[in-house]
Formats: C-alpha cells, sequence, structure tokens
C-alpha cells in the first residue's frame, strides 16, 4: 500500500505516524517566507539610504544575516516552523518525531545552498522526488523530516445527538474509526450515498435500508463516542 | 489498488502522486520513456534546423502525452502491469473519446489539467455534465491542483536552465554567461543555432522527467476528491467488516478492484445526480433551513470629523558621515575575509556530511566489510587457537568454563562470517541468531541458538553453566564446523 507515512515508535512503545510534507507543500511555504522575507529586505534600504554608502554596507550585513538566520531562528525557536510553513501548517521535526534544536536547524538551512544549487531547487527537487521521505540533502544530512501537523479528524458530532446504540459486533480500531468517520462526513453526501455506504456494513445494519441505515450506523457512532 | 486510502488534506494528496511515481519509477518511467524519447526524436528530426518549433509542438502536444501517462498510471494503481506496448496498442484509453479535441484548442490554457484529466478520460463525460463534474471537483482542490501546475511549471524550466548551466559550466570551450545571454536575448531564439539546439533537447528532456510526476499528483488529488466525495475510504472498511464477520467469502482484493474500477470509470454514484428527486423543490428545502438566508447587521465607526494636512515637510539636512564610513570599510574587509572562512566552512561540513552518509549506506548495503569486533568480542579470524574445540576443552578442564564458552562462541561467529554472513557492526545476539536462522540448516541453528543462551546466561545473566553442559557444547562444535576448517586448510 502506498502511502506518505512515516511510522515512529515511541521509547514508551506506543506508536504515532508522521504525515511526510511533499514538494507542493513545501514550495508553497517557502514562496510565503520568500514573500515576508522579500519585503523586509526591500524595506531596508528606504531605511539607510540616509546614510550613504556606509549605510548600504551595514544593510548588506543586515540582509545576508536576515537572509541566513531567518529559517534557522525560526526553526530554532518555534516549533520547527517558519511562518511560511505555519501558514501551512508543516513543521521541521528529527526522523524520530522529536522536535528539531539548534544543531539540526542551523545544518538543514546550511546545506540549503547545495538544495539551491544551480537555479530554483533544482538540487533538493531531485533529490526529495527519489527519496522515500521527501528529503532533501539538507534534511538528509540533519536527519530531519517535513510533516503535516494539521488535523484531518471532522467536526465530531453533526449526528451525535443521536441516540447511542452498542455495535451488535466485535469492531477492530480501523472499522471504529470508520463508524466515526462516517458520522463525520455524513453531512457532505446526498442522503442516497451516506444510505448506500451504510448498507455495505451488513453486520451493523442488519436488513435496515435507507436512511434507517445510515441513522444506525450513526447511532453506533455516538455509543463509541460516549465509550471514550 | 495500490495506494491506501483514508482522508487526507489537498496537498498530502499530491504527495500521494509524487510516491506512486517513485515506488514504480522503474516501470513507470521505462513505458514512458519509451514513448516519449522516440516521438521527440522524430519531431527534431521531421523539423531538423528549427529546434524551437519541435519544442513547441512537442509541448503543445502534453495533453496527448499525459493521457498516455493516465492511462499507464491507472494500469499501476490496480496493479496491472505497465508497459509501453499495452498502452499503445488500446488507443481507446487515451486517445478516442477523450477530449482530446478540445485539450489541444481551448482547453490548452487549463491551469489544473493533470487535475481534471481523469474526468475526462476515465470518466469519459463531456459537455455539460462533463462541466458540471469538473466544477464540483474543483470547490475544494483548485488551490492545490493550480499550485502543482505553477511548481511543475517552473521546476521544467529550473531543470533546463541547471542542465545547461552544467553543460556550460563543463564544456572544454569557454563560455562565458554573457554570451549566452546575448545570444539569447538579442539574435532570438531561431538563429541562435546550436545553442537553441541544446536548449531545445535539454527542455524536452527536463519535461521526461517532471510530466510523470506531474499527471500522477492530478491523478491521485482527483481520487482524493473523489473518495472524500462518495466515502471510498468508509465503503472500503465497511466492505472489510462486512467481509470479516461473513461466512467464507470470496476474495476481497478481487471484488473491491472491480468496485473501485466501477467506481472511477462510472460517474453513477454522483452525488449531484442522486436520482428519486426533484432538485429545484430539494434546493429549496435547503435554502429555506436557518443556514441560510438569514440577515446579519453589523455596525462599524467611520470617521466623520474634519481633515488636516500635516505641516512637518521641512527638507532633511545631509550628514557627512566620513569617521562611520572608515569603520563600515574596516568592517566590510573584515566581514569580506569572514564569507571566505564561512563559506569554505559550509563547503566543508557538506563534503564531510556527504562523506559521512555515503559511508554509513555503503557500509549497510557492502558485503565483502567484515567486522573485526562483534559486542566487543574479537571476531577476526587469525584471534582463533588452530583448534577450538580442543582448546575449548582444555580450558573447561582448567575450570575456566566461561573462557571457554567465549572461545566457543566467537569461534561460531567467525565460522559463520567465513561462510558469507553478513554481520553488522551494530547487531546483537539477537541479530545474529536471526540471521543464523535463515541462512543455515536446522542442527546448526538449533546448536547455535544452545550455544548463544548459554554464553548470555553466563556472561549478562552471570549464572554459571556446568561443565559438563560446555563439554558437549565444545563436541558439537567440533561435528558442526570442524568439517569446514579442514576444507578451508585444504584450499
Amino acid at each position: 500500500m502506498i502511502d506518505t507515512l512515516r511510522p515512529v515508535t515511541l521509547p514508551e512503545g506506543a506508536e504515532i505516524t508522521l504525515r511526510l510534507a511533499g514538494p507542493v507543500a513545501r514550495a508553497r511555504a517557502w514562496a510565503t517566507d520568500f514573500a515576508i522575507r522579500s519585503m523586509v529586505l526591500m524595506s531596508l534600504p528606504a531605511a539607510f539610504a540616509r546614510f550613504g554608502d556606509a549605510g548600504a554596507g551595514v544593510m548588506l550585513i543586515c540582509w545576508f544575516a536576515i537572509s541566513t538566520l531567518y529559517p534557522i531562528l525560526f526553526e530554532a525557536l518555534w516549533n520547527g516552523a517558519t511562518p511560511g510553513k505555519r501558514v501551512f501548517n508543516l513543521a521541521v521535526v528529527h526522523a524520530d518525531g522529536t522536535p528539531v534544536g539548534w544543531s539540526s536547524a542551523f545544518l538543514r538551512n546550511i546545506v540549503r545552498m547545495a538544495d539551491a544549487f544551480p537555479v530554483g531547487y533544482v538540487t533538493g527537487f531531485i533529490v526529495m522526488l527519489f527519496d522515500g521521505q521527501f528529503r532533501r540533502l539538507g534534511d538528509l544530512a540533519a536527519g530531519t523530516v517535513v510533516i503535516h501537523r494539521d488535523s484531518l479528524a471532522g467536526k465530531p458530532g453533526a449526528h451525535a445527538a443521536r441516540e447511542a446504540l452498542a455495535a451488535p459486533v466485535a469492531l477492530t480500531p480501523l472499522e471504529q474509526r470508520a463508524i466515526l468517520d462516517f458520522d463525520e462526513r455524513r453531512g457532505g453526501w446526498s442522503a442516497e450515498r451516506a444510505a448506500e455506504l451504510a448498507e455495505t456494513a451488513v453486520p451493523l445494519v442488519g436488513a435496515l435500508r435507507g436512511e434507517a441505515a445510515a441513522d444506525r450506523v450513526s447511532s453506533i457512532a455516538a455509543g463509541l463516542q460516549s465509550r471514550r | 489498488m495500490a495506494v491506501r486510502l483514508r482522508p487526507r488534506n489537498p496537498s498530502e494528496a499530491l504527495d500521494l502522486g509524487f510516491a506512486l511515481v517513485r515506488e514504480n519509477a522503474a516501470a513507470t518511467y521505462g513505458a514512458w520513456l519509451a514513448i516519449y524519447l522516440p516521438v521527440a526524436a522524430v519531431a527534431y528530426a521531421v523539423l531538423w534546423g528549427h529546434p524551437f518549433i519541435a519544442w513547441f509542438v512537442l509541448w503543445w502536444l502534453k495533453p496527448v502525452f499525459d493521457r498516455i501517462l493516465l492511462a499507464l498510471l491507472s494500469r499501476t494503481l490496480f496493479g496491472e502491469p505497465a508497459t509501453a506496448a499495452s498502452v499503445l496498442r488500446s488507443p481507446r484509453q487515451w486517445l478516442f473519446g477523450t477530449g482530446a479535441f478540445a485539450a489541444l484548442t481551448w482547453r490548452r490554457f487549463d491551469l489544473s489539467r493533470s487535475f481534471h484529466l481523469p474526468v475526462r478520460q476515465l470518466e469519459r463525460l463531456r459537455g455539460k455534465p462533463g462541466r458540471q463534474r469538473v466544477k464540483l471537483l474543483d470547490r475544494d482542490m483548485r488551490a492545490a491542483a493550480t499550485g502543482l501546475t505553477v511548481l511543475l511549471v517552473l521546476m521544467e524550466l529550473f531543470v533546463m536552465v541547471s542542465a545547461a548551466f552544467a553543460i556550460t559550466l563543463l564544456a572544454p570551450v569557454r563560455m562565458p554567461m554573457e554570451d549566452i545571454l546575448e545570444v539569447l536575448f538579442t539574435q532570438g531564439l531561431e538563429t541562435a543555432g546550436d545553442g537553441a539546439l541544446v536548449g531545445a533537447v535539454l527542455a524536452t528532456l527536463a519535461t521526461a522527467l517532471v510530466e510523470p510526476v506531474y499527471v500522477a499528483a492530478g491523478f491521485t488529488l482527483y481520487l482524493q476528491r473523489r473518495t472524500m466525495l462518495e466515502g471510498w475510504d468508509i465503503e472500503l472498511r465497511f466492505r472489510t467488516l462486512a467481509d470479516r464477520l461473513a461466512a467464507p467469502a470470496a476474495s476481497l482484493a478481487g471484488v473491491f478492484a472491480a468496485v473501485m474500477l466501477a467506481l472511477v470509470l462510472l460517474p453513477a454514484s454522483m452525488p449531484t445526480r442522486a436520482a428519486g428527486k426533484d432538485p429545484a423543490t430539494e434546493i429549496k428545502a435547503v435554502m429555506a433551513a436557518p443556514d441560510f438566508g438569514k440577515t446579519e447587521m453589523k455596525r462599524r465607526l467611520e470617521y466623520v470629523g474634519p481633515t488636516w494636512e500635516s505641516k512637518d515637510d521641512k527638507p532633511s539636512t545631509k550628514t557627512e558621515w566620513k569617521w562611520l564610513e572608515k569603520i563600515a570599510l574596516f568592517f566590510s574587509e573584515l566581514a569580506r575575509f569572514a564569507t571566505w572562512i564561512v563559506g569554505g566552512t559550509v563547503l566543508a561540513a557538506v563534503l564531510y556530511f556527504l562523506a559521512r552518509y555515503l559511508r554509513f549506506h555503503g557500509r549497510a548495503s557492502g558485503a565483502r566489510d567484515r567486522p573485526d569486533f562483534l559486542f566487543g568480542l574479537d571476531v577476526r579470524p587469525d584471534s582463533l587457537p588452530e583448534d577450538v574445540a580442543a582448546a575449548a576443552t582444555t580450558l573447561v578442564r582448567e575450570g575456566r568454563t566461561r573462557e571457554a564458552l567465549s572461545l566457543l562462541y566467537r569461534g561460531a561467529l567467525v565460522r559463520f562470517l567465513d561462510r558469507g554472513l553478513e554481520f553488522l557492526r551494530g547487531d546483537t545476539e539477537g541479530d545474529c541468531v536471526r540471521k543464523v536462522d535463515v541462512a543455515e540448516p536446522e542442527p546448526t541453528r538449533a546448536f547455535f541458538r544452545r550455544l548463544v543462551s548459554a554464553w548470555q546466561s553466563i556472561a549478562y545473566g552471570h549464572r554459571s553453566v556446568g561443565a559438563d553442559a560446555v563439554l558437549a557444547l565444545a563436541g558439537e562444535w567440533h561435528r558442526q564446523f570442524a568439517p569446514a576448517a579442514d576444507a578451508q586448510e585444504a584450499r
């Protein structure tokens, strides 16, 4: 089964899943950061203009410092996210899911120069195409990955007010998740489609048909939720 | 279905396309290049002397190539082998009835081309139903689809420029960048001669690299949209549930693949087409709900007082900053040195980490690099006595059971290494047992497992092991490995 997940086993023995972020999401975050940085950088000449050539020198130093330190500082101090990454709900973490610190943030952003070589991050893009976890060279060097951090859970309980029923059969965690998902997403489907879906879960709905079947599945979802 | 169905955000859906191509990289690119490169070669040969026109023709024909790629990728998705010949043999799948004419004319500049492609090619929707379908799909995914197109157009350009840049750097003749720019911008592409040919061919190769990813990401975005719209992932789980609890059922995978094919190819379960009710009355009923059509009052303040002009527009006096300039000069000199030093350090760091990475990964796969020590035990062949079993027996007689066991264990590891087993530097005892289990016949396996557990209980458990047991192990060691040792000496 092809997917873009990275399972990580925590020292406690629990397993979490990192949702790796690929080129498009990361490019969008980068473009946002680039826009923010450019605005700052372009405001500098006006501020330094009155100081003549010396001002120009100081300004160039500021330019260098801002463009180099921007990603490092944000990633090390702001939960692994630059403003652009935050806008698109991305974050840099270590491959084992732990937050990045100074050394990783520094390393992955210094190696950025190699990724950007020669134009427009072509090296990084090609490495990302063929790496199993969408890592660019900087990520490979620092042992980091970029992940999606938004939540995929829908609004719980559009139908949660329904009477709660216990499931008639023992359910695996994945099946319970599917039943809850059904309830959460039911509002987005036509009544016919919801009924059709519910009817496929024969052990849950038995001989019920149509809206009654869909309601039965929603009731079981409510039952699962109340048990939590 | 080769991809997992689950809720995803649009970006993740695009990522899935990248993963789909990557996981089937050899087959996909193999088939794709086998089709695309000959066509490109023909185009350049026919239009010899006009490389820019040849490139333009290939570029304009992209929608047709996209259709070939989608035919390839949809087969890959359902686990069928995707070969160039099998796809080319059925042009009904990628040319006729797929809206190719529209795609080559008025839809050529559709910014969500690869996202809309499955609607035309797999569902075969035309005209008004097609437009409605596209509108429905666009509702949540338009931004992602457009983002994909923009990024990959740029990447194609960048890949081409990078390749040109690399050639310029590596070419034996001196080709200053200014000359190239001058050729490009003052003489125009048509008269640039060989440079134009090289540039056009590079652009075509960049397309060859990027196009499969573009089509795949659009395709998975489409699949994701329909998964969410129609609850495919939930349907799959419910069917699995029904299947699990039903009496011995037919092969689930086969049934499901058929169902999914039907879902992809037929628009029958389109929510907008749900039959049975009059849409007009239904819409009125929905619009009557309190969520719609309510009136909101909002208040805000607006400035209505007098306006005035700023009087503060004296020209600022210009000051001389000679002394500051001197300091700045000093600092700029300093910064220049610092830049060289930092640059050198960065380069060294990159080389170091690259070397470390390569060495680490090279080692993990390299078979011939045999470790000298395993968990602190010396496993170099010359560290062993001539006859291990006999030496161990002597040690037991002297009452040094622990040394005897250590020797036997070490000896066994060395023999396994001799036989070509790949123990790595970081392997634990458990790893070694597993590797022996895989590679060796049953008597050897059982013997090694007993040997390891005896060693572990004496070395880590600090429990004594009886001299008899160790003698028995030594005897068995001899039976297991002595013939091998003799054979080695004979060689």
